[in-house]
């Protein structure tokens, strides 16, 4: 049982430690009204991965290089940076789309969901390992986080955390786009986009018209955490579906007594 | 209450490490796990990373994988950069002694002179695996290679048990040698013919064999190919005469049945690994089910 738990345990840190930022994020996106948001800047970032990769790799052919250096500790300095870079311009652009095409936002994020992932594969289809990659980037694993990782990105987390609570002016115009797309970067490749998007989405739906929406955010949030980690340690299922499907079951569960306790 | 619960926890804790003082082996694919088995009988413990019918190029993470990497004693895997999309991060969770550089760490293709290495390293030429091609547990040379490895690590990880190990291998030895030969002679009709795949998954079996690889449908894993690729390998298939077009259990099966479709040429799904096919239960197996299918 220790030694279940010595395995989980910096999934379960991890996770936690996105799921705060997420909450507060979540809601704003949920608000906007632009769900595929966090879809698009993490398809985005990963094209950013990919094309900072392939333009290392033509320099050093070996491809030890980049494979032996991954993103979890950081060591792979130049995709990162490449990862955050697109997503910072994506995060330029959808600003631009906001001011200049409000109504037809959600439309245009989903056009560059699409094409980020189609040129991903345009990209890569030169590369040996192509189809690895693109998994690896999307669907994050977090399983394979130590302790080491959860030491690393406790301060831009945390910094995000307190940008967002202490500098109220950062939640709107460019400011937003900016801390979305630098959170969604790290998350993305510590749990995967589908996970970014349980803990995104589904806190701030349960949460929708209540009182004290973030409070109710961070306890769902932490609690489907838990509970996920936990079952997937119990079922030895991998981690990241089952945080998805808890995160969704719990969601259910909670909304549907919602309704139930709402009827008049 | 508590005094009971401590026992308890002590007792389950101690028997805990008594079972573990079997060495325990991790390999990354099926067929070392099949051999290390040959090897180390009933003295070791031996998992395996992916199962028979699973792409060895990607892994599905459980909670009981981290179990085992850090358990392991000894690390099997083909090199390559077969792995190199997951091992890495697995890696970083296990123990020190199969760390690269350690003996615990045996990468096969370190050992082993790779085919289809790239002259020229060059990215307009596409396709670049600068270790060549790292399927190499389908050339019986390289199986006899690995087990005298593997016996090597075990003797060193367990020496009370190293004659048992030395005996295994030398049995082992006696057996594939004797196979290879079998195989040999039930394949001659086989050399100098010709054949399409789906991926380079066969190139050392193929070798073996003494077939010839006339082209590959679909060359990187998962990127879809291009209609003038498509066409260039069904033009191929229509001017020289193609024994079959082959696949592995897990290859997709779109484009192979796409290419038999246009071309008339049968297609066969070769076992490439142990549990591949329902009977695939050992690596001679393999070679067996192969020659098979393929002289049908």
């Amino acid at each position: 049982m220790a030694e279940l738990l010595d395995i989980v345990l910096p999934a379960l840190l991890i996770g936690l430690m996105v799921s705060v930022v997420h909450a507060p994020l979540g809601i704003e996106v949920l608000r906007r009204g632009i769900i595929f948001i966090d879809l698009a800047i993490a398809q985005i970032a990963g094209l950013g991965f990919i094309i900072a990769e392939v333009l290392v790799q033509s320099k050093y052919i070996h491809s030890e290089h980049i494979h032996t250096e991954h993103f979890l500790s950081g060591f792979s300095f130049i995709p990162s940076l490449g990862a955050l870079v697109f997503a910072l311009l994506g995060g330029l652009l959808f600003r631009y789309i906001e001011k200049h095409f409000p109504t037809l936002q959600e439309a245009w994020i989903g056009v560059f969901f699409v094409l980020s992932a189609s040129l991903s594969i345009l990209v890569l289809s030169n590369n040996p390992h192509g189809d690895e990659e693109l998994k690896h980037l999307l669907s994050g694993q977090i399983l394979f986080a130590t302790l080491d990782d959860v030491i690393f990105y406790l301060p831009l987390f945390g910094g995000i955390f307190a940008t967002w609570m202490l500098v109220p002016k950062m939640r709107q115009g460019l400011g937003f786009y900016f801390m979305f797309a630098l959170t969604i970067t790290a998350s993305v490749q510590l749990i995967g986009i589908y996970v970014v998007f349980a803990s995104l989405i589904l806190p701030a739906l349960v949460t929708f018209g209540r009182q004290k929406p973030l409070l109710y955010a961070w306890l769902f949030s932490s609690f489907s955490i838990i509970v996920g980690v936990g079952l997937s340690a119990l079922l030895d299922a991998p981690t990241g579906p089952m945080l998805v499907t808890t995160y969704v079951v719990l969601g259910l569960l909670i909304s549907i007594k919602t309704v139930i306790a709402t009827r008049p | 209450m508590m005094k009971w619960l401590t026992t308890i926890v002590f007792l389950s804790g101690c028997s805990f490490n008594a079972v573990q003082a079997k060495p325990f082996v991790f390999t990354c694919e099926p067929e070392w796990q099949a051999l290390a088995q040959e090897i180390g009988g009933d003295q070791i413990r031996v998992v395996s990373a992916t199962h028979g019918r699973q792409d060895p190029h990607f892994i599905r993470v459980k909670p009981s994988l981290m179990s085992q990497i850090k358990r392991a004693d000894l690390l099997i895997c083909s090199g390559a950069d077969l792995e190199v999309g997951w091992l890495p991060l697995l890696l970083r969770n296990g123990t020190k002694k199969i760390q690269a550089g350690q003996p615990g760490h045996v990468l096969v293709s370190d050992y082993v002179t790779n085919i289809e290495i790239p002259q020229v390293l060059d990215r307009s030429l596409g396709d670049i695996h600068p270790d060549g091609n790292p399927h190499v547990h389908l050339d019986p040379q390289v199986i006899l290679k690995t087990a005298a490895i593997i016996n090597e690590r075990l003797a060193a990880i367990d020496p009370n048990h190293k004659t048992i190990y030395a005996e295994n291998l030398k049995e082992f030895e006696s057996k594939w040698l004797s196979a290879t030969e079998r195989w040999k002679s039930t394949s001659a009709s086989l050399a100098g013919k010709s054949v399409v795949v789906q991926h380079k998954s066969f190139s050392y079996l193929l070798k073996f064999l003494g077939i010839n690889v006339l082209a590959s449908i679909e060359e990187k894993p998962g990127i879809p190919p291009s209609a003038r690729h498509l066409a260039k390998v069904v033009s191929i298939i229509k001017q020289n005469p193609t024994l079959a077009i082959i696949r592995t259990p897990f290859d997709t099966k779109a484009p192979g049945d796409w290419v038999s479709e246009k071309t008339g040429v049968r297609l066969i799904t070769l076992p490439y690994t142990v549990g591949g096919l329902p009977d695939t239960t050992d690596l001679y197996k393999i070679y067996d089910q192969s020659i098979e299918l393929l002289s049908n």
